[in-house]
């Protein structure tokens, strides 16, 4: 997965009751990672396009950043990640969802 | 009863009615129009209750439906639609002097003639706070609305509403005079209807006070008086306060509200713009008491010529256990009061014409919120701060995410009538900053 701008195969979408999209790491992509201890958001990430950078991180077999499957604009951010990449390690997507387009 | 009664048979030409008739049927002088203000600060609130009224103590006259009694209702419904203030009950709560001394008994005593099965009618009273205190509204940041070194230094007791409005201060010197009404569609919010006995009263002691804007009277462009209304189920509570001798060096110093509020109304301080009602009665009447300008109030609300024809209940001790248990109830002690000291990188503000202030403070982090909190002097209390405050946590600090954030956020419903670009305004621009 590494450098493709295609990173839908690594991704879950789900609608929320506002009609907004939240994206987030599905199975694939954790097994491929391995243990996150790193993520970062891209600067003043208020819209993105299909292949834009959506999240950098460091994990245990990759050091990457995963592109945006869809283009839209950021309605929320899940900032807790920063404090706490080991979340995308989770499969609970309330908690582990990174982006929200609208 | 009868009195009311016979008030409401004024407006009926042509009707011939015996006592036990008027006394059967005076139900429907409920339904007639009411008027009636109370405190300070802003108005409007409406929680989700409201108790059945069992028949019980003097409401168990309204109990009996003949047809005779029926026609009055139909008549006495009629003359809803004349925009005439009719209270049926004065009701003295002086026997309370030592509870009022906490100032959250004044709050939870209208919430008690609201909400207790025992008062069903239009009913009026009035309260004098025995000592001085400052009391804020529900959703306001007491840190930046009051002095508190100086409260504290001045032993002035401090307290929060139940609903929504501004802070105020009060003391012996002013007199709150409240009508507990029954909404009856156009009733409820129209101050200028609960304010008019007032008005009318002051007018014979030689002041002409006017309404200003929606719930202020002034005189020569000043406020005397404040209005606000608290409204649980179909029962509400419109009153005033009436700053007679109020203490206005202290007022200015222990509240220290924001500048944008005052900018919005295009003043410079609070006390340039509140001044106190006794300079401008006729000389004959400069050294009225409270208790001469009480009864006169009362005989304007009763429209009676003697003290003694006001139809008057005296709080009972029962009652007063009532309102304790009521204070006790909705009192959570000094969190309630105080709230959390916010301390985020933002505290901006606006005033909303027809809503208040709306004030939030928030932090940023890499161009994204990650705290919010509503403050404000709006006075809705059904409002849920807390929902919006999480639609905008985790939102980019920018314009479009901003405004889709508030879009969900049903600012109507839980603010008043703003718009989402209006709130993201508030956050993005600095010309909105109160630090």
């Amino acid at each position: 997965m590494t450098d493709k701008a295609d990173d839908s195969k690594y991704l879950w979408e789900e609608k929320t009751s506002e009609r907004h999209t939240r994206i987030g790491l599905n199975d694939l992509a954790r097994s491929e990672i391995g243990q996150v201890t790193f993520a970062e958001f891209p600067e003043k990430m208020t819209e993105l396009s299909v292949g834009d950078p959506m999240l950098s991180f460091e994990g245990a077999k990759a050091v990457t950043e995963i592109h945006s499957p869809m283009s839209g604009k950021v309605a929320k951010v899940n900032s807790d990640l920063i404090e706490h990449p080991e979340l995308l390690n989770e499969d609970n997507r309330d908690r582990t969802w990174i982006v929200e387009l609208f | 009863m009868t009195q009311r009664a016979k008030i409401a048979l004024i407006e009926i030409p042509g009707l011939d009615l015996n006592q036990s008739d008027l006394d059967r049927s005076v139900s429907c002088s409920q339904h007639i129009s009411t008027t009636v203000p109370r405190g300070l600060g802003d108005p409007h609130v409406s929680v989700n209750f409201r108790a059945t009224p069992p028949i019980m103590g003097y409401n168990a006259i309204r109990q009996s439906q003949g047809p005779v009694a029926l026609f009055f209702e139909f008549f006495c419904n009629r003359l809803l639609q004349s925009e005439e203030l009719i209270i049926i009950r004065y009701v003295d709560i002086s026997s309370g002097k030592d509870y009022l001394n906490r100032p959250i008994i004044t709050d939870s005593l209208s919430k008690f003639f609201i909400t207790s099965p025992k008062f069903t009618e239009p009913i009026f009273y009035f309260s004098r706070p025995p000592q001085a205190s400052v009391v804020i509204g529900l959703n306001q940041d007491v840190y930046s609305e009051v002095n508190l070194n100086f409260i504290r230094d001045q032993k002035i007791q401090l307290s929060r509403r139940f609903a929504g409005g501004g802070a105020v201060f009060v003391d012996p010197g002013n007199l709150t005079y409240v009508f507990i009404d029954n909404d009856d569609g156009s009733n409820y919010g129209d101050f200028k209807r609960y304010a008019q006995p007032v008005i009318s009263t002051l007018k014979k002691l030689g002041v002409d006070a006017k309404m200003t804007g929606r719930n202020d009277l002034t005189v020569d462009g000043k406020k005397v008086s404040g209005m606000s209304a608290l409204k649980i189920g179909d029962r509400f509570l419109c009153g005033g306060t009436l700053m007679a001798d109020v203490d206005l060096a202290k007022a200015a110093k222990a509240l220290t509200p924001p500048k944008v509020k005052l900018q919005s109304k295009g003043i410079k301080s609070v006390h340039s713009r509140v001044t106190n009602i006794r300079q401008y009665f006729d000389p004959k009447y400069k050294n009225i008491t409270f208790e001469e300008l009480e009864k006169r109030i009362l005989l304007t609300v009763f429209r009676v010529t003697d003290i003694r024809d006001v139809p008057t209940y005296t709080m009972t001790d029962d009652d007063w256990k009532d309102v304790l248990k009521i204070a006790d109830q909705a009192y959570t002690g000094d969190d309630f009061v105080m709230g959390t000291k916010p301390n985020d990188d933002y505290f901006r503000g606006r005033h909303f014409d027809g809503v208040g202030t709306v004030e939030i403070s928030f932090s940023v982090k890499n161009d994204v919120v990650t705290h919010a909190k509503i403050y404000g002097d709006f006075n809705n209390p059904n409002g849920d701060l807390a929902a919006i405050e999480n639609h905008i946590t985790n939102v980019p600090f920018a314009k479009d995410s901003l405004e889709e954030a508030f879009r969900i956020s049903n600012l109507e419903a839980n603010i008043g009538k703003i718009t989402p670009p209006d709130m993201a305004d508030l956050m993005l621009k600095e010309k909105y900053d109160l630090k």
